[in-house]
């Protein structure tokens, strides 16, 4: 179908073979001579003032090399979008998990135990768990400082009030008169609870600081550029005096973003003179990370007897828990992205993001959309069972089409909604008759954008005529294999002669971090571009050795030779020594470009599930994804990425709740708090739709978040259609599912 | 701590013997391993026995199956002795964790661990088990349903490791099945319910009953009123609802990630339903 012959080809990851050997160093791997491990003691409180905190007995304890609180860190708060959280409390803790103390030792055994000889004097204070609660005016304020607060790097349209961190409002059309026109008018309310990214490598951090006061940094960070601009600023330090190293990462799907370890790594190698290393324990990653934001959505809807859509108002509320974070942009998306990929002209749609006294939430894959999507999707059956018309139908009939525009303004070419519609419909059996009793399929659909950003990298030819590239992105998601393709393909050379390094804050360019679903599509960008510049510096100089035009060359291979005359042939290895030796000419293309628009995503999912009626399980007997990605720049990694995020999409949907009772988290284990493995589910079947990006390279568009918006509400839809009940509270445990057949029997 | 790795069942005995309550067995290592790590076990000496290849075996002997304590779960589950003649329980060990889990657990160890959501106790009890214990001075047998004392606690002295599971050959028109309710495949049995029932000639009437549940106690719970439900009488809806209710009776399931402890208990009749009417399929 393309005339590309690396890019749009399913190549292996470039880092699959290391990984698989166990060679990639990770967070917790980095040692370093003297280096001193450190452990965070967590407020056990929801919400208290501090009134003494006793660190003689740790400081005394044989091999304690410092211990600090929050007298001893910037007074600086930091965010990402509002500046509102210490590095340490300073005289109050906010959530239990909050950072109260740090040790630094020579063992991890030592730090531990100093940890335990820490003593706290708390002072209660009321605490607020509801953000419906918390968002009353007459609410007491958490953030007592809020109006004080400075704006993080990342701007949404929201504004702040008390305990409302993040309010962004929508509008379009004239929904008054949508509602008028309504045959019938719909009205529901879902929720979700706290999800866990679930990352199988917790947070790792190891800070050096040089008698110089030169700041080096290693960290399992999704971006080291944003974290150099954090510490730098909570250090009130010039950028150039940190070097933010990101390490291999083992998972992090936007939980390892804002810092969390760093700051206090920072302080501690600066009292002691040697680098300091956390790692996060499991216990400490469930209660004091940056999870999904618990949600609360109610969905109002118009619609005319045959299903057309006449207005829509949408009110999401995300539990904020003791810090913004991301919660204002989740708080946002979920809003601005509230109609879902229907063409609905008059609609209002409002976000807020509350503080509460509980984890602070941050960013999860599609920060805001897996619980709209939940609330607009299971809402969309519910509509089209009162009607008596087809799920299937009632999304073909009100989905973007042709000539409509999508939430963030794009015009769509091409029903490519439809095309994910009909493919998930078919995938799953839609129509045809079922199996046995108590089966049902569901639908659902969603949309998403990435991110643009200006992105920026540089390929040099080596000596041997390979290319190395280095890219300021991480890779999380398999994207160096796709800065490795589009350089590729661009130069005519093999997979195997191209090297994608990742560099650090100071030998990389800037990139933006790897969320969004940004870096293929902004990355691989700058990596096509970037190799069209070498491979233009290498033409130049093939010419002027061979003495013919440019046009008359041909590359391939690593062999550049003039056409119709095969012996007159140069390797690039060739080519790049003579350039420096006697020309004073490097080969090192720059790729770059300002933020390019985003690029807009649809997909569908579907799922057939069987409900054991006397246990209330749920059994998937078929799973399948369709999904609009642009091009795909390497199918195998598009599809792993469809899948790995229709999976966490299932775990939310069916089992995962970060349970808490007063403020402190029931299940901070992996035991307790469930995520799905892989003998859960049957294989995911997956169908991609290409409808071209402007933009982007080759046409892709992000791929990496929109997986994991509908998996929720094809369960629940599904759910439905097995067994007449439909679960607004995720997760659709056995027990709500039982319970939902008894309250439907009784009636 | 010190590390010990006998290659006699003699020699593990007198190491036992010698440091007492300060030591501690290690087969596969698959629960004692976590446990060490979060220091809720701190042995002065590990005494691995794993190198014992003498208790390494499944074999069918005098109409009994004996199985060895270090026989890995993976080995019990894929031996055709044992799909042949006792299919229940190779189907009771797949369930147990995973393939990794499988491979590097052994029976002996998963049942001295003692974690009352054990999957091989409740149909081992069932299908009366007996236990062989030995020390420096000799053996002992114990059957399976006294082996479990409390949570994480056995009838075995400090100076005792179980080195047999000695399976009775059952009776004619015998059946036996164990089912496991867990939220994720892979799970520790959130509820565990095995059931023997034999028939008598006719096929008509229950003559012989066994019902142990798994995951709702301190240890499996051998419901003796829901076998007595069953016994003399036959196996229909009447019968099934005494024998459910008398289970749910006997449980005693705590509320927590995977549900409440009215779900649980609710869930325990399911599940004990569904064993006894799989055992009586199988009996028939």
């Amino acid at each position: 179908m393309s005339e590309y012959r690396v890019v749009g080809k399913s190549v292996p990851r470039v880092d699959a073979r290391d990984k698989v050997a166990g060679k990639c160093l990770f967070g917790a791997d980095i040692k370093l001579p003297g280096m001193l491990q450190g452990r965070m003691l967590y407020s056990t409180r929801p919400h208290a003032r501090i009134l003494n905190i006793d660190t003689a007995r740790a400081e005394r304890l044989p091999g304690v090399r410092a211990v600090i609180t929050g007298k001893d860190v910037p007074r600086r708060r930091f965010g990402t979008i509002v500046q509102d959280e210490p590095v340490m409390a300073l005289d109050k803790v906010l959530f239990v998990g909050d950072r109260v103390a740090a040790v630094a030792a020579d063992s991890l055994d030592t730090a531990e135990e100093a940890v335990s000889l820490i003593k706290v004097e708390y002072k209660d204070l009321p605490s607020l768990f509801d953000p419906r609660e918390a968002m009353k005016p007459n609410a007491k304020v958490i953030h007592k400082d809020w109006e004080s607060y400075g704006k993080g790097r990342f701007r949404t349209i929201s504004d702040r009030a008390g305990n409302i961190c993040g309010h962004s409002e929508f509008s379009m059309g004239d929904p008054e008169k949508g509602f008028s026109e309504a045959d019938m008018i719909f009205e529901d309310e879902y929720t979700t609870p706290m999800v866990h990214q679930g990352y199988i490598e917790p947070h790792a951090a190891t800070a050096m600081v040089e008698p110089s006061g030169q700041i080096t940094v290693w960290s399992t960070t999704q971006g080291q550029f944003e974290l150099r601009a954090d510490l730098a600023g909570l250090f009130e330090l010039p950028m150039s005096r940190i070097k933010v190293i990101p390490t291999e990462i083992g998972g992090a799907f936007g939980g390892k973003i804002a810092p969390l370890l760093e700051p206090a790594c920072v302080v501690l190698s600066r009292m002691t003179g040697r680098p300091v290393q956390m790692v996060m324990s499991r216990r400490d990653e469930q209660i004091a990370a940056r999870p999904r934001h618990p949600g609360l959505m109610r969905i109002k809807t118009g619609v005319k007897k045959d299903g057309t859509i006449t207005a829509r108002e949408v009110v999401i509320i995300l539990d904020s828990g003791a810090y913004a974070d991301f919660g204002p942009g989740a708080a946002y998306a979920a809003a601005v992205g509230g109609r879902g990929p229907y063409a609905i002209a008059n609609a209002r749609m409002e976000g807020f993001c509350v503080y509460t006294n509980k984890p602070s939430g941050g960013s999860y894959r599609a920060p805001g959309g897996p619980q709209v999507t939940f609330a607009i999707e299971s809402h969309m059956d519910a509509i089209a069972e009162a009607l008596g018309i087809d799920p299937l139908e009632i999304r073909l009939k009100n989905g973007l089409k042709e000539g409509d525009i999508s939430y963030i303004g794009k015009r769509i070419e091409r029903g490519a909604l439809r095309d994910t519609l009909h493919r998930a419909a078919e995938g799953i059996g839609w129509g045809e008759p079922k199996e046995g009793p108590n089966r049902g399929r569901g639908l659902a659909s969603a949309q998403w954008s990435n991110g643009g950003a200006a992105a920026g990298l540089t390929v040099k030819i080596n000596d041997d005529g390979t290319a190395s590239v280095v890219t300021g992105s991480v890779d999380a998601t398999g994207s160096n294999t796709v800065i490795a393709q589009a350089v590729a393909e661009e130069l005519n050379l093999p997979m195997s002669s191209i090297q994608v390094v990742t560099g650090d804050t100071d030998t990389a360019l800037n990139a933006p971090l790897t969320g969004g679903s940004m870096i293929a599509y902004n990355m691989g960008k700058a990596a096509m571009l970037a190799a069209q510049d070498t491979r233009r510096q290498i033409m130049e100089v093939a010419a002027e050795r061979l003495g013919v035009e440019q046009e008359k060359l041909r590359m391939e291979n690593g062999q550049v030779w003039v056409k119709g005359e095969e012996d007159k042939r140069l390797s690039l290895g060739s080519i790049t020594r003579t350039a420096q030796r006697f020309r004073g000419t490097l080969i090192v293309g720059k790729g770059s470009l300002p933020a390019p628009a985003p690029a807009f995503m649809m997909c569908s999912q579907g799922a057939e599930v069987e409900v054991d009626t006397q246990t209330g399980q749920v059994v998937i007997h078929k799973l399948v994804a369709s999904h609009d990605v642009g091009f795909a720049l390497n199918p195998d990694s598009v599809e792993g990425q469809l899948q790995g995020g229709m999976v966490q999409g299932l775990g939310a949907a069916l089992m995962e709740d970060v349970r808490l009772n007063n403020g402190n988290v029931e299940n901070p284990s992996f035991k307790d708090y469930k995520i799905p493995t892989a003998v859960d589910f049957p294989s995911i079947e997956t169908s991609i739709v290409e409808q071209n990006s402007e933009e982007g390279p080759y046409g892709a568009k992000g791929v990496g978040e929109t997986p994991i918006n509908p998996p929720a509400a094809a369960i629940a839809n599904a759910v439905y259609d097995a067994v007449g009940v439909r679960i607004t509270d995720l997760p659709i445990t056995p027990e709500k599912i039982l319970e939902a057949l008894r309250e439907k029997a009784d009636t | 701590m010190e590390y010990a790795r006998p290659a006699t069942v003699e020699e593990a005995c007198s190491l036992l013997a010698l440091h007492g309550e300060g030591a501690r067995v290690i087969a596969g290592g698959v629960a004692l391993s976590i446990l060490l790590k979060q220091r809720l076990v701190e042995p002065d000496i590990l005494v691995d026995i794993e190198g014992i290849h003498s208790l390494r075996y499944i074999s069918d002997d005098a109409n009994e199956l004996r199985i060895g304590a270090l026989c890995k779960h993976r080995e019990f589950e894929k031996n055709p002795l044992v799909r042949d003649k006792f299919p229940w329980l190779s189907r009771a060990a797949e369930r147990i964790g995973c393939v990794q889990v499988r491979n590097a657990g052994t029976v002996g160890g998963s049942l001295c661990h003692a974690d009352p959501a054990s999957d091989l106790a409740p149909p081992l009890i069932a299908a009366g088990a007996e236990a062989t214990l030995r020390n420096s001075q000799g053996e002992r047998k114990v059957l399976l349903e006294n082996f479990f004392i409390d949570y994480y606690q056995t009838s075995l002295s400090e100076d005792e490791i179980l080195t047999e599971i000695r399976l009775p050959r059952l009776s004619a028109r015998t059946g036996v099945s164990y089912e496991k309710y867990a939220m994720r495949e892979g799970d520790m049995a959130t509820i565990g319910a095995a059931a023997l029932v034999t028939l008598d000639d006719d096929k008509q009437r229950c003559i012989e009953a066994g019902i142990v549940l798994g995951a709702v106690g301190p240890t499996p719970i051998r419901v003796k009123e829901a076998e007595e439900a069953l016994r003399g009488r036959a196996v229909n809806e009447s019968s099934l609802r005494k024998a459910a209710a008398a289970a749910m009776e006997a449980s005693s399931p705590l509320s927590d990630s995977s549900g409440s402890e009215q779900y649980k208990r609710e869930m325990v009749g399911v599940m004990t339903r569904r064993a006894v009417s799989r055992a009586l399929q199988a009996a028939s």
